[in-house]
């Protein structure tokens, strides 16, 4: 990419700061900690500004200040780093079967969008917590960053087919603790 | 069902939109006439909704978002300067807590303007900025993990060359570009365990002195600049300033074409 220093400035910015947030909330996940979350965005922002001229056009941009922050946060934080907790979670969360969430969630009054998503809340949050870590990432990178599978798969350095395995286990997951927790507030299939 | 079983297989990746067309295709038919299949599709496409609507999402703090984009700024502005090696000409790596900055003579009008600041107002700035840094309001806008490279990145900012101490109990953090009075002073952040240093750049006039000379004094830390021949490395730190005195004497001396007036050139 060959331009004027000012004329990269602009454009690095148009391209790239629109996902500062973006990186931030996956830094704070990779680092589980405020502080070296926003060292770690610093860092990525200026790889990613020293390495633009590496950059495809066309080719997803945040996907790859995703994979600068995460190939970083390794070499940085390597030692230090959590490593991801596997629970016996992990074995339980493709057992549930999809249609039984469907009885809960198309229940009369659940229907409507709004009611919908507005009877969880900080409840998804929370659950979201529970699942496992690797899982919990591919699923957010999937549904809240939009990223395709093999994006994902770039950015987490696993296969795809290891992609796809934990976006549908974790929404599993997900689906069986909020349908608990609808179940629990009256929408149940018993009511 | 069997068909279902098959389908139901592929709902994520067809929600998600991650398939061929053709498969896509077969699977769009196959959702339309059933109607179990397409429950299953409208839940995972909830489940994504809600995700994508509850998840939490924390906002970059302003500061942050100020500081990478003077970053990004500065290092647009950074010239390619010449690989000099650090090693070849830093025989004072093994000197122990060292201070120093070196400052070859004018080689630009970028650097600070001398004329423009006076010890008082300086003083004054570079006292409340440590404080900042203290408190921890103030961060560096570039980050670096040794001293030679953030001198290198100061050097081409202001086309002169900048070495910048490395400290056995302090570690470099970064660097931030301050304007004091219209003059762009460089502030070095470093960080110990417990106590953190700031270093300043400053072109000003000051009085010749071989020593250290305290500008400001406050209850916990201080101000002192060390001179150099055409600027004053200001340190501000709550350690007994004269342990540097020496050091930053013979520093002097590593510096090709130094014109101060140090004790090494008269040998």
């Amino acid at each position: 990419m060959d331009m004027g220093a000012e004329d990269k400035k602009l454009a690095f910015e148009e391209v790239f700061m629109p996902f500062i947030d973006d990186v931030f909330r996956f830094s704070l996940g990779l680092t589980r900690n405020r502080t070296q979350a926003e060292d770690l965005v610093q860092d990525t922002f200026l790889k990613a500004f020293k390495a633009f001229g590496s950059f495809r056009a066309g080719s997803n941009a945040k996907s790859w200040l995703f994979r600068i922050c995460k190939n970083h946060f390794i070499d940085k934080y390597r030692v230090k780093a959590r490593r991801p907790v596997h629970q016996t979670l992990v074995d339980g969360v493709s057992s549930v079967s999809p249609r039984r969430s469907i009885e809960v969630f198309e229940r009369e009054g659940i229907e409507n969008e709004d009611t919908f998503l507005d009877l969880f809340g900080d409840e998804v949050n929370r659950f979201l917590r529970e699942l496992p870590e690797d899982f919990r990432k591919a699923l957010l990178l999937c549904d809240l960053d939009g990223l395709r599978y093999d994006e994902i798969a770039d950015v987490l350095d696993v296969p795809v087919g290891t992609v796809r395995s934990r976006i549908s286990r974790a929404r599993a997951f997900l689906r069986e603790r909020l349908e608990s927790y609808a179940t629990e507030l009256g929408y149940g299939r018993d009511q | 069902m069997d068909d279902c079983i098959r389908y139901q297989e592929k709902l994520h990746e067809w929600v998600d939109q991650e398939l061929d067309l053709p498969i896509s295709e077969d699977i769009d038919l196959h959702v339309s006439r059933c109607p179990h299949c397409a429950d299953t599709a409208k839940g995972i496409r909830h489940m994504k909704e809600l995700v994508k609507c509850k998840a939490f999402r924390p906002e970059v703090p302003q500061r942050l978002r100020g500081n990478i984009e003077q970053m990004i700024n500065l290092e647009s502005r950074r010239k390619i300067v010449s690989r000099w090696s650090g090693r070849s000409i830093l025989p004072l790596a093994s000197t122990a807590a060292l201070i120093l900055v070196f400052v070859f003579p004018i080689l630009s009008d970028n650097f600070s303007k001398p004329s423009s600041l006076d010890a008082s107002v300086i003083s004054d700035y570079v006292f409340n900025s440590h404080l900042r840094s203290l408190n921890g309001d103030d961060k560096p806008s570039a980050l670096f993990e040794c001293p030679i490279q953030a001198g290198q990145f100061i050097s081409g900012v202001f086309d002169r060359q900048v070495k910048l101490p490395v400290l056995d109990t302090f570690s470099i953090w970064g660097v931030s570009m301050e304007t004091i009075d219209g003059s762009e002073i460089p502030k070095v952040f470093y960080r110990g365990e417990e106590q953190h240093i700031s270093l300043f750049l400053v072109c000003m006039p000051h009085v010749p002195s071989k020593g250290i000379h305290p500008l400001k004094q406050g209850s916990n830390f201080g101000i002192y600049c060390f001179p150099g021949s055409d600027f004053c490395c200001l340190l501000a730190t709550s350690e007994q300033p004269a342990q540097y005195h020496n050091v930053i004497s013979s520093c002097h001396c590593e510096v090709e074409n130094c014109t101060s007036q140090c004790e090494c050139h008269s040998k």
